[in-house]
């Protein structure tokens, strides 16, 4: 045994995705769970390093597994208010119950919320953001099933304590 | 920092020290330089006792991109003393060297260790870890010839609004 490696989180910035309502439930018996695609149709980013709007395309393609797990899978580009392009790929997970529950989003029954645990890869070819091509990034996010959804997510960079 | 953020939960899992023998050191694939290497031993432990060990096979593997980008990706699995099973397969990031010095480390010229970062998607046999998304903050003794991947494993999650 030995001590915790030191690491601190860095906050980066957070993003509210607005969602196209008409959210697409597929039955992949393959999987034994479903998946479920939603499309993103803009939203703001703002925060202590990133500052812009998330640009009108790209969306979730999460999977809902039989143990209650849905895994979420989204590609989402940043428009950075000076004008780079991000582009923000990310997987994460949250927990919405039991097998009952995939049943009902089956039938479009969504809980009031799913929280997200999130991994970030983020890349870009602007110079003055080079430095996320190398960042190791989590999130941790809230979707709320309102009308409108509610999307927002607060992005942190994990280092080494040095 | 914004003071209306999420507010979080971050709680460290457990640890692993994983022994590792390099199979291979590849100085131009896929534009860049991999580093392939398999799990052999190690230990699984909190921070009050070992829980359990590291099961041999699997993989760690590296790719420095010649843009600089460290990627990692892996499959390691762990057995706990109570007979849980804990496959981990991860993705993640190091932050290793200038762009300039990775011609250096693809002639083999340079080794030192390396912090990594990966998240994985947990699947277990225990019903609440196989829910579980976690992030591994850890050290690779080196980067061109590994030998020890030493890892904290946290689970993480966004609390309730």
């Amino acid at each position: 045994m030995r001590d915790l490696i030191p690491y601190e989180l860095e906050y980066l910035f957070s993003y509210a995705a607005d969602c196209d309502p008409n959210f697409e439930v597929y039955d992949p018996s393959i999987f034994g769970g479903f998946r479920l695609t939603g499309y993103i149709v803009g939203g703001w980013v703002k925060g202590d390093k990133i500052n812009g709007k998330l640009k009108p395309f790209g969306g979730d393609w999460c999977h809902g597994t039989p143990n209650g797990t849905q895994n979420v899978n989204v590609r989402a580009t940043i428009e950075t208010d000076d004008g780079a392009k991000i582009y923000m790929p990310y997987q994460g997970r949250n927990d919405i119950g039991g097998y009952e529950d995939v049943l009902k989003y089956k039938k479009f029954i969504f809980p009031e919320q799913v929280r997200n645990a999130i991994h970030y890869q983020l890349e870009t070819d602007d110079p003055r953001y080079e430095w996320l091509n190398h960042t190791f990034c989590i999130g941790f996010g809230v979707a709320k099933f309102t009308d409108p959804v509610v999307v927002r997510y607060d992005v942190y960079a994990v280092r080494t304590k040095k | 920092m914004a003071n209306d953020l999420n507010k979080t939960r971050i709680d460290h899992l457990f640890s692993a020290d994983i022994d590792l023998e390099c199979w291979g050191f590849y100085p131009s694939v896929g534009g860049g330089v991999r580093v392939n290497s398999v799990p052999k031993s190690g230990e699984v432990f909190t921070q009050t006792e070992i829980i359990g060990e590291v099961v041999p096979g699997g993989e760690v593997t590296q790719l420095l991109r010649y843009n600089g980008v460290f990627e990692l990706d892996g499959r390691i699995t762990l057995k706990l003393n109570d007979g849980t099973l804990v496959y981990v397969p991860y993705t993640g990031k190091a932050d290793f060297c200038t762009v300039d010095e990775i011609k250096e480390f693809a002639a083999g010229n340079i080794e030192k260790g390396v912090d990594v970062y990966f998240a994985s998607p947990i699947e277990s046999t225990d019903p609440k870890l196989d829910k579980m998304f976690v992030f591994a903050v850890g050290k690779l003794d080196n980067a061109k010839k590994p030998g020890k991947l030493m890892l904290d494993i946290y689970e993480y999650e966004c609390l309730p609004l």
